[in-house]
């Protein structure tokens, strides 16, 4: 794990983001930051911003609680309006169990499943988008957004030199903390 | 049905779960998860949200019932944060951010050679912290904590410390008083850090009344009479959970605990300045005091 002490600047790094648009969004946000001194000490992880975490875990955890809604509404919307949300989350542990369970002896299964939750929910997206209701632009919608993280994706290529050197030029190290 | 206590709130199996869940789920899937536990646990853990709905009762008098549940859902929500980062930290050598307020305090320490006690609260992360402390010291730490209800957790809980913990870290257990004092005196004149709740007394430890919030309270006397008789300094330390992977440490200024003739005065003098620097800071972040049972006996007003 790398450190970065001294510098309140260093949480734009893009290292400290996993998602190609918000690794864009945190390149721009460094370009246009100014050292700022502070007492801290930044770890420099790809999962370590917070805005970034909420945000993807919102988008996905309502977009499934729409199909959700979507299915429970041929029986009732009232029962649609309740019980979608808590749904979606409960339906967000089955991938995550059985394959937690599945691979449990590998230990560490935090990409795998990753990379499973998130082809379940495109795998979700591409049946809904061909549904005539209104559930399909919300289908669309995720589709067009993991497409736009893929354009992101591209166009990160020519800074993956800068990116990293950033990090040296901050003073990162390596540390147990 | 033995086996049907690891499912109680403070049985292994939720222990087990939570290492399961860090080494398994997606962490942006996982703030939304958390919230979904937290709330359960907050709905169906009776005797810890009485508790704490007790405790912040004291900081809060007058508040209606929704207010201080709805209160008591962020501090499960907090603590759910804080175990999850402590476990991530120990399996995946993952760390948050850090600030800190009052590193004048640490840097004093780090020039004096004897040791000294750092006494804080069941607040933030301090497993964490302690792990902080240790790096930033470059001394031993000693960190002593009250062990499990369960004893199926207790060795879960003792098993993780010994296979994660860093090198200069050693976690001991209140419950062994009087060879504990012993070994802990032998740290200190080694020069060693102590770091010890003083906010809650647990069967078998020494306590000294106190005054919380206006309510009577027993609190640890452990620490108090430890610096009194190594002749080292209390340095009050307290770690915030300021967001998702974010943490702050402040480290306020040392005190003496002076010896005198009267011993129940000298105490009495450093349980009064802890209890008052105590209050300042749950009044500020009571949301992550984690004390899951009613700090006094008086009865709720």
């Amino acid at each position: 794990m790398n450190i970065i002490r001294g510098r309140v600047d260093a949480q734009w790094l893009p290292l400290r983001h996993n998602f190609a648009l918000f690794r864009l969004y945190a390149l721009v946000g460094m370009v246009n930051s100014r050292p700022v001194p502070g007492d801290v000490a930044v770890v420099v992880d790809r999962h370590q911003s917070a805005g970034e975490n909420f945000l993807v875990g919102a988008w996905t955890t309502l977009t499934l609680s729409c199909y959700a809604a979507h299915v429970l509404s041929a029986r009732s919307w009232t029962l649609a309006a309740i019980a979608a949300l808590p749904l979606a989350i409960v339906l967000m542990h089955v991938p995550i169990v059985t394959f937690g369970v599945l691979f449990m002896k590998r230990g560490n299964n935090l990409r795998l499943n990753s990379m499973i939750l998130m082809a379940s929910l495109t795998g979700a997206a591409a049946y809904f988008a061909r549904d005539p209701s209104w559930v399909r632009f919300v289908a669309w919608q995720f589709l067009a957004i993991l497409a736009l993280n893929g354009v992101a994706a591209v166009a990160l290529l020519p800074f993956r030199g800068v990116i990293a050197r950033w990090e040296t030029s901050l003073g990162g190290y390596s540390s147990e903390l | 049905m033995k086996w049907l206590g690891r499912f109680r709130a403070r049985g292994v199996f939720w222990r087990q779960y939570l290492r399961w869940a860090v080494l398994n789920v997606p962490y942006w899937i996982e703030p939304y998860i958390l919230a979904l536990w937290a709330f359960l646990f907050a709905l169906l853990w009776t005797e810890g949200r009485r508790g704490v709905m007790y405790n912040l009762q004291a900081i809060f008098p007058g508040s209606s019932w929704l207010s201080i549940f709805f209160r008591t859902c962020r501090v499960f929500w907090n603590f759910a944060w804080t175990i999850d980062d402590k476990v991530r930290f120990k399996e995946l050598r993952v760390s948050p951010d850090w600030e800190f307020i009052g590193r004048e305090n640490v840097d004093r320490l780090n020039e004096e050679k004897g040791g000294a006690i750092f006494l804080t609260a069941h607040m933030g992360n301090y497993d964490l912290g302690a792990h902080l402390f240790a790096a930033l010291s470059k001394r031993k730490m000693v960190m002593v904590r009250a062990p499990e209800l369960d004893p199926d957790t207790s060795r879960f809980e003792q098993d993780l410390d010994a296979r994660t913990s860093a090198e200069a870290l050693r976690v001991d257990f209140s419950t062994r008083s009087s060879d504990l004092a012993i070994d802990l005196l032998d740290a200190l004149q080694r020069g060693e850090l102590i770091a010890v709740q003083g906010d809650r007394v647990t069967p078998g430890i020494a306590s000294h009344p106190a005054t919380l919030f206006g309510r009577r309270t027993e609190l640890p006397s452990g620490p108090f009479a430890l610096a009194m008789a190594a002749r080292v300094p209390i340095y009050p330390v307290f770690i915030f959970r300021l967001g998702r992977r974010r943490y702050r440490v402040l480290a306020a200024e040392p005190f003496h605990v002076v010896r005198t003739r009267d011993r129940t005065e000298a105490f009495e003098k450093a349980m009064t300045h802890w209890t008052n620097q105590l209050e300042v800071v749950l009044r500020e972040a009571w949301f992550q005091w984690f004390h899951f049972d009613p700090f006094s006996k008086e009865p709720p007003r």
